[in-house]
């Protein structure tokens, strides 16, 4: 009988002061044991409304692209940018939104350890009961051939406020 | 006490060569949804994205019009939703090249209450068609129906006008059990 293989690498609950990112696989310890990576972010920034999160792999800072589409609760959009430092994670709620309000957001990364480019799917909410909520689905590109060892966790606006938990999962296929 | 398994992998194929389609036959019928994981890369003579979809059935692929679908997308100014009926397969958009860059991009499909024998089957597809700064990417979304009763126990992702998925196109089917 198959057994399953998903399985928790990692998960950083951020403390009372705060934290200007989360980082997983400090110095590149991300195992390379799995197929795919699924981290599920629960945040809030420290300033800011409606903040635009980011990531990064392996300390590097070339060579993404993504495209976003999003949703406001009045209308819908599609953004992008072809050549940047990060692939943006949609949205997440920051200090000016309703107090208490955590955005939401699966990130899934298929086939981390291949020498192919490395593909970024997002979904992310921001819901705050305000005139204007977003939901984000973003696709991410990282045109790098190396296998993922670290990844780090930005968020837009100020830090990531006490409360905010990111989990990173590892799936195999077999 | 330990959770029982919930998250399993089912079968996993990596193209060796260039293939239209790929598909996964004899699902078990023990989960309650599925989920597919595809990492591909399409061909096409010129840098673009081209038209995918995704058939099913039970015992043999239905090729038939019995697929609908809605699409939500954004090509990186604007947003747009358009709508399938009566359509051969459920259908989304894959990246293609002229040449194989090493590009690949992520399709995550859920099928729901894929093995009752009761209701119309529904899946949703999350797609990423993304060649870095190529201006041709699309990203979005899909609900899709398939009007058949039957268990599905069959699974094909292809490209059904013809042309290829490069080799290194990974797809992985996962079975979720609620119990």
């Amino acid at each position: 009988m198959a057994t399953s293989t998903y399985n928790l690498i990692a998960s950083t609950i951020v403390g009372s002061g705060g934290a200007s990112s989360i980082v997983f696989g400090s110095g590149g310890t991300i195992p390379n044991t799995y197929t795919d990576l699924l981290i599920k972010l629960s945040g809030r920034a420290t300033s800011g409304s409606q903040v635009n999160p980011s990531m990064t792999f392996n300390g590097s800072s070339s060579s993404y692209s993504w495209i976003g589409l999003y949703g406001t609760g009045g209308g819908g959009g599609s953004n992008n940018n072809g050549s940047t430092s990060s692939i943006l994670l949609g949205i997440m709620d920051g200090s000016g939104d309703t107090a208490s309000t955590f955005g939401s957001m699966d990130i899934y990364i298929p086939n981390y350890n291949s020498s192919n480019y490395k593909s970024v799917s997002v979904e992310a909410v921001a819901e705050a009961n305000t005139a204007t909520s977003y939901s984000y689905f973003v696709s991410g590109l990282w045109s790098n051939a190396s296998a993922i060892t670290s990844i780090t966790l930005n968020p837009g606006s100020g830090n990531f406020a006490q409360y905010s938990i990111a989990s990173l999962y590892g799936i195999k296929n077999s | 006490m330990a959770s029982a398994a919930t998250y399993t992998p089912i079968a996993t194929q990596t193209l060796a060569s260039n293939a239209s389609s790929v598909s996964f036959t004899s699902i078990p019928q023990t989960y309650t949804d599925l989920v597919l994981v595809a990492n591909v890369l399409g061909y096409y003579s010129v840098a673009t994205y081209i038209g995918v979809g995704i058939q099913v059935g039970n015992g043999a692929i239905d090729t038939g019009t019995n697929y609908s679908s809605t699409m939500l997308s954004g090509d990186g100014s604007s947003a747009a939703s358009s709508r399938a009926t009566n359509a051969v397969s459920a259908g989304f958009w894959a990246t293609a090249l002229a040449a194989d860059n090493g590009t690949r991009n992520t399709v995550v499909t859920h099928f729901l209450n894929y093995s009752n024998t009761t209701t119309y089957k529904t899946w949703l597809t999350r797609f990423n068609a993304q060649q870095t700064t190529n201006s041709t990417n699309i990203v979005g979304t899909t609900v899709n129906l398939w009007r058949n009763t039957a268990a599905i126990n069959q699974i094909s992702f292809g490209d059904f006008n013809g042309t290829n998925f490069y080799s290194g196109s990974t797809f992985t089917l996962y079975g979720i059990a609620s119990a």
